[in-house]
């Protein structure tokens, strides 16, 4: 972690041009920042900062903290407090919880499985609006980081959602958004018989059972 | 991104009473919050949290076979393997295992259950 620059560090838009904040709507899928993730701030392609000076960050802490950055965000980490749980980072006001997993090889071999998924998002419910899963070298592929947020709003629409109103989770080859808010809450009034009537009923992807919709921005 | 060790432990007893428990096997005090959703223990520099969880089931970890979880979070920049709280929850569940008060699993960070065997502790 030595040698590497502290505070405030000017970060230019990632390369390959992901345009930050996409239009919102059922057709803004695709990868990286979807429709789900909270922010009102529009950057206009303009790249924003990163702030370590309150404390230093992990490694999936600053990874997480320069794709934001990149997207326009002032991100900034936040200090711990003794004994409360406090979210990772702030970007541009909104609290944002970053979740890691060991490597593959730490993991004996055994890549994340969907429960791992679902239990560090539920882990996440008390410290960020918007909950970040970084998959890193740990092998989690994007069929897993799907499995395991359906399971997620399964457990939130019984137990809540915390704090948590946006997910993303980040792998090797993808980065996936969800509006986790509006997930529950339409899992919730489908399981009531209640259709909105903007937003059609879809259908579960393949392989994924029980009454949760996720709006998949794929 | 604070890592946390879980220590999972079953009974039919509610949390007020399972802290209780805890408490006599630690002395350690455990304390209620105002809503009695959960208690919080300290040691030192230890903080850690009893209450009942919603974790699922993953490989060699049953989580949902234990009704509760004592929860404490390693901070940033230090080992977990080194941290006073792997060291506090490992004296509790050692004390578990001697009583046979309850079912235990000492888990690391929602990944791993602890490799170090409880004689050893």
């Amino acid at each position: 972690m030595k040698g590497r620059p502290q505070a405030r560090l000017p970060l230019q838009p990632a390369a390959g041009g992901r345009a930050p904040h996409p239009p919102e709507g059922p057709s803004a899928g695709g990868p990286g920042p979807g429709p789900g993730l909270p922010w009102s701030c529009r950057h206009h392609g303009v790249a924003g900062t990163f702030d370590e000076a309150e404390r230093r960050a992990s490694h999936d802490e600053l990874a997480v903290a320069r794709a934001l950055a990149a997207e326009g965000h002032q991100v900034r980490t936040v200090a711990e407090r003794n004994g409360a749980r406090t979210p990772d980072l702030m970007a541009c006001g909104t609290a944002v919880e970053v979740k890691g997993y060991q490597s593959l090889a730490q993991r004996g071999g055994h890549p994340p499985t969907a429960r791992s998924v679902a239990n560090k998002l539920l882990d996440a419910r008390g410290q960020g609006a918007v909950a970040v899963v970084r998959g890193g070298e740990s092998g989690l592929t994007r069929a897993t980081a799907q499995a395991g947020y359906a399971m997620f709003c399964e457990r939130a629409l019984e137990k809540g959602l915390g704090r948590v109103r946006a997910v993303r989770v980040v792998g090797k080859d993808f980065d996936i958004s969800w509006a986790a808010a509006a997930d529950v809450r339409q899992s919730r009034q489908a399981r009531q018989g209640v259709r909105p009537a903007s937003q059609p009923r879809r259908l579960l992807p393949p392989g994924l059972s029980g009454p949760v919709v996720p709006r998949l921005s794929l | 991104m604070p890592r946390t060790v879980d220590l999972f432990l079953d009974s039919d007893q509610p949390l007020g009473r399972v802290a209780e428990q805890l408490g006599e096997l630690s002395s350690a005090r455990f304390v209620s919050s105002p809503d009695q959703a959960h208690f919080v223990v300290r040691d030192g520099d230890v903080i850690a949290y009893l209450t009942d969880h919603d974790f699922l089931d993953d490989d060699d970890l049953p989580l949902s076979e234990f009704r509760y979880v004592l929860s404490a979070s390693v901070p940033r920049g230090t080992s977990i393997e080194d941290s006073s709280e792997l060291s506090f929850l490992r004296r509790i569940n050692a004390e578990l295992r001697r009583s046979g008060a309850f079912p235990s699993l000492l888990v690391i960070d929602l990944e791993r259950p602890d490799a170090a065997p409880v004689d050893a502790r």
